[in-house]
């Protein structure tokens, strides 16, 4: 970072009159939290409008839209309901990505780890179910969804600190190799046939359950991903560890002056990444599913890394932006219910929603100034 | 003998579409940028080639403007992730929505139409070569036409001042800027141009191997050719190798029923991903005792000039 | 005290509700999708069906390409808006049910599944009676006595069509062989097209998909030889070479459900309509088919409709050479995982 960061030109001149305007992306000195807060304030305000075009093109009246989606989804026990069950795993994923993104590691693979914490944890309810006391069944499925999760993450790690194979690739590509297991097991070994042979594995039972709020869907998962967010922000920000890991991220040349074992540190952050997006597999199957069955990730993984990035990777950040990604996936299904919007008319919304976040991102960081001067 | 060129037959077939967005893949990577896009972009092209095919009959048409409109569209992805400095791979996600729901919208009303596949054209004594004739040379246009593609592309990367400059952006985008270069004219560039690559290779399905039109007819190619430009480490020719590799895959699991070889289909599916890990580790370890980097050191990474990362 | 006042306030709440319902006029309903409606097949036959809901003059709406993994928030939006929800996709099954226990007063339809309760019923088709006939076609259309089947997944019902097609063509042609290949892909175009290519390299001159889309078909016109379509009627991506398909008609099922319910008669039950509801048949056929192919395949469907026989009642001969005498039941054929004789793959391992 510099202190004094020379104005960047990013625009061509705009000529008007005589006098030019010429349009300079600044960096901002130090990006202040009520900065922040504003300029995300003024994304949403953003995509408030960019819908209202979408809602425009496609013959629907905004207001009237606006309306519903805000009724559907904040005035309703439901809405909220839906919101929370939704933000549950993006937290976990998001969190996941978040933590490897603080020492610059590109975890692409919470999708895989995903897949492998389910594995894991669905082996011990499967195998384990009424052999162990009470309690235990699902303690123990807990700790196993981060082993499995953590161990795949541990591998791009391991290659990454080893021998400098790029993390992107290795954590990318492991995504296909779960896929591809789980497939495996869901048409082999563990299809049930009590269910007739589908692809589906038996139906746990309550001790393999995580406890769900009185009548609604939300599950103790969320209280989970609350607890970790928590405990990755302290981590960060008041340990040892948390430290290094962040001066490793800014700087790994100091970190490494200061006697940081980047590589060991590198494998860690990835296993403990790669736990944490087990653990939303945890959650999906353990508080929604009660079985491992195909397409229970929805690309959590994939969608973790739009949520850490929208959060800056800060762990409290993450809250708020799978908040955010929730009301985005969740007002979408209103839309197809209420208007009968196809789900190809859904993705494009989706699409440019999620471009004009991205795209309004930058003014977080950079501050546009406009310098006027006679030709 | 046959049942071994029927099974090549099918992985050049199969791999062509793959080729295409590979090598858009590395063109657009060479410059530094990922596009993880690719599946919203090959559908795009996809479809415009097969609206264009239905309404005006020709493949040249058809190819071009399933070019043209996967160039455009991956200039979103350039404006978001190069001049509003996103992250590229949440910006290559947002991509793939688009893509998806971009051709989902104006495939609509394509159902039960259908334009004549593209026919194979044997080349004239190229074709009676033992084994290689009739799975190289028996081929349609778009197959012979990415040969081309492959030869120009490597030419264009490694022989030119040009292919030079966009690598020097993957690499060391830092040093182009001081010396002169517009970072971000040739990042433009390599992803509009890599884009047209990735859509003529949706546009391969349509216009040859499923002449119709059906919502997300490529079916994950795009994910496979996201890891194929690894696979191909950044190369041209690899990735010609690669595409045919993976197509051979893909022809193979179903020709191992045919011999009645029992494996598991997902093994079969999860090998070409294990076999790039390893082999890209392997290479990395070799490349690093001779300080050889493979792969394009700025890969990835938001370009900011007098910034530093 | 206070308990039953509410337990009486609850009773005529409802009361009020169910006659808000007789006043409101029909019941409107919802359908969860599992794949695009354009996917040109499976969901494509049900909003066909939901379209002759609207006919009928319902209210309906749909959400398409709903992950399992999303299943349960989208089926609860349907329970609040719509009177009856249909759930369109096997892995539906548990969110379906946890939702029907919320919404007691509604009715759910889970298609293709196995469980119930007092508001939730499920159904499907016997839609391996229509491939049975189909195949009394295709085995009586091959010169070269060989079918090639196009699998997607190895799931019962898939293996149970197989069979059915199998048992079929034996009765056009007893010793018509039949070569199956999986592509282990829910929905994968191209590989449907290269599998059909394989099965026909390989001899096969029929060939039967069991997958969504058309490429097979259109693979077969291009090799010159016969298709049958499956799901939706497919000739008009190459009436050369289509023969026939065997088609979903959840229109029939629909309309007679939502009155059932508009009624007051609906009880939860597992229907599983046969050939004689018509929520499955034959599209019309290639003019090719010989009229005494055609007259054959009437018979069967005559002793099928009549209640006279079924595909799987009258003893057949197992892959391994066990023969099977007695009728197999409904469950039985719906957890299915052997291949019958004349297949001559591997069946998938289990």
């Amino acid at each position: 970072m510099q202190l004094f960061p020379a104005p960047q030109r990013a625009g061509n001149l705009l000529k008007a009159n005589s006098i030019s305007v010429q349009i300079f992306l600044e960096k901002r000195v130090n990006t202040s939290s009520r900065g922040r807060v504003l300029v995300l304030a003024s994304a949403l305000l953003l995509v408030l409008l960019i819908s209202w075009f979408f809602f425009l093109a496609v013959g629907i009246e905004p207001l009237a839209a606006y309306k519903i989606i805000g009724e559907e989804i904040f005035l309703t026990k439901y809405g909220w309901q839906d919101l929370l069950v939704k933000m549950t795993p993006l937290m976990f994923t998001g969190l996941a990505v978040a933590l490897a993104a603080q020492m610059r590691l590109w975890n692409i693979g919470a999708e895989g780890q995903f897949h492998m914490g389910t594995f894991a944890m669905t082996w011990v309810a499967l195998h384990y179910d009424g052999q162990l006391p009470d309690g235990m069944l699902i303690v123990i499925m807990f700790i196993m969804a981060m082993i499995g999760g953590g161990l795949w993450g541990s591998i791009p790690g391991c290659l990454k600190a080893r021998f400098g194979v790029n993390e992107i690739i290795t954590s990318l590509l492991l995504n296909y190799v779960a896929a591809a297991w789980i497939d495996h097991l869901l048409f082999g070994a563990w299809r049930d046939p009590g269910s007739n042979n589908f692809p589906i594995t038996k139906e746990f039972s309550e001790a393999a359950q995580l406890p769900a709020f009185g009548n609604t869907s939300i599950h103790a998962g969320l209280i989970l991903a609350v607890i970790f967010v928590v405990i990755v922000a302290w981590i960060l920000w008041k340990t040892q560890l948390g430290f290094k890991i962040r001066l490793t991220g800014d700087n790994p040349d100091a970190a490494r002056y200061a006697g940081v074992n980047i590589r060991t540190l590198t494998i860690l952050v990835f296993a403990a990444s790669g736990a944490i997006a087990g653990l939303a597999g945890f959650s999906e199957v353990a508080g929604i599913h009660y079985r491992l069955q195909q397409n229970i990730s929805i690309g959590y993984g994939y969608t973790g890394i739009i949520v850490a990035w929208l959060a800056r990777n800060h762990p409290l950040g993450i809250v708020l932006s799978a908040f955010f990604m929730s009301i985005v996936f969740v007002s979408a299904e209103v839309l197809q219910i209420e208007y009968g919007l196809p789900i190809s008319m859904v993705y494009l919304y989706q699409g440019i929603i999620l471009f004009t976040v991205l795209g309004s991102d930058i003014f977080t960081e950079y501050r546009l100034r406009f310098t006027r001067f006679l030709l | 003998m046959e049942f071994f060129i029927q099974i090549l037959f099918a992985a050049v077939v199969m791999g062509t579409p793959l080729l295409y967005a590979t090598l858009g893949g590395v063109i657009s990577e060479r410059a530094g940028v990922i596009n993880l896009g690719m599946e919203g972009l090959m559908l795009v092209g996809a479809l415009v080639a097969f609206v264009v095919m239905l309404n005006t009959g020709s493949y040249f048409y058809a190819v071009a403007a399933a070019a043209f409109a996967s160039g455009i569209v991956s200039m979103i992805h350039g404006v978001v992730c190069l001049m509003l400095r996103a992250s590229q791979i949440a910006s290559g996600l947002a991509l793939t929505f688009f893509g998806t729901g971009l051709s989902g919208l104006f495939g609509d009303k394509l159902m039960g139409e259908t334009v004549e596949p593209l026919s194979r054209i044997p080349i004239p004594g190229l074709h009676a070569i033992p084994v290689l004739g009739p799975v190289l040379f028996n081929q349609d246009a778009l197959v012979y036409f990415s040969y081309i593609c492959v030869a120009l592309s490597w030419w264009m990367l490694f022989k030119t001042r040009l292919g030079l400059n966009i690598r020097s952006m993957g690499e060391a985008p830092e040093v182009c800027d001081s010396l002169g270069l517009s970072v971000l004219g040739y990042r433009f560039f390599a992803v509009i141009v890599g884009g047209m690559f990735i859509g003529i290779g949706g546009a391969y399905f349509p216009l040859a191997l499923t002449p119709f039109w059906v919502d997300g007819i490529t079916a994950g190619r795009g994910w496979i050719a996201v890891a194929l430009v690894i696979f191909a480490f950044w190369d041209p020719v690899k990735a010609l190798g690669g595409a045919y590799l993976f197509g051979f895959a893909l022809a193979l699991e179903l020709r191992l029923q045919i011999l009645g070889v029992e494996m598991s289909p997902y093994f079969l599916k999860m090998l070409p991903f294990v076999l790039t890990i390893l082999v890209l580790t392997l290479v990395t370890i070799r490349n690093n005792r001779r300080g050889i980097q493979v792969m394009p050191a700025a890969l990835g990474t938001v370009f900011f000039r007098g910034e530093k990362h | 005290m206070r308990k039953i006042i509410s337990k009486i306030i609850g009773v005529s709440l409802t009361l009020l509700m169910v006659g808000g319902y007789a006043w409101a006029g029909k019941p409107s309903v919802g359908f969860v999708y599992v794949g695009p409606i354009g996917d040109g097949g499976w969901t494509y036959a049900h909003d066909l069906g939901r379209k002759a809901l609207e006919a009928a003059g319902h209210e309906t709406s749909y959400v398409e390409s709903v992950p399992e993994g999303d299943s349960e928030r989208v089926i609860r939006k349907m329970a609040r808006k719509h009177d009856i929800v249909f759930t369109t996709s096997f892995g539906y099954m548990d969110p379906t049910l946890k939702v029907a226990k919320q919404y007691p007063d509604k009715t759910f339809l889970h298609c293709s599944g196995f469980k119930q309760s007092k508001n939730a019923g499920n159904y499907f088709g016997r839609m391996y009676q229509a491939k049975y006939l189909a195949a009394i076609i295709a085995g009586g259309m091959s010169k070269k006595g060989r079918i090639g089947i196009v699998g997607s997944q190895p799931i019962p019902e898939i293996i149970r069509h197989i069979n059915a097609i199998t048992l079929g063509a034996q009765q056009a042609n007893p010793n018509i062989e039949i070569e199956v290949l999986w592509i282990n892909s829910w929905f994968d175009p191209a590989k449907e097209s290269d599998a059909a290519q394989a099965l026909i390299d390989n001899g096969a001159d029929v060939i039967v998909t069991m997958a969504d889309s058309a490429a097979t078909v259109q693979t077969a016109k291009k090799n010159g030889v016969y298709a049958i379509g499956n799901d939706t009627d497919m000739a008009i991506y190459g009436k050369e070479a289509h023969l026939t398909a065997a088609v979903w008609n959840w229109d029939v099922y629909y309309l007679s459900a939502v009155k059932a319910v508009e009624n007051g008669t609906w009880k939860s039950s597992a229907d599983w309509w046969g050939l004689d509801s018509g929520i499955v048949g034959l599209t019309s056929f290639h003019p090719d088919v010989p009229q005494s192919l055609i007259i054959q395949m009437n018979r069967e469907k005559g002793r099928i409709l009549s209640g006279a026989m079924d595909v799987f009642d009258h003893g057949f001969t197992k892959q391994d050479g066990t023969r099977v005498t007695k009728a197999l039941s409904d469950g039985e054929m719906l957890g299915m995982s052997f291949y019958v004789k004349g297949i001559i793959s591997k069946a998938p391992s289990s």
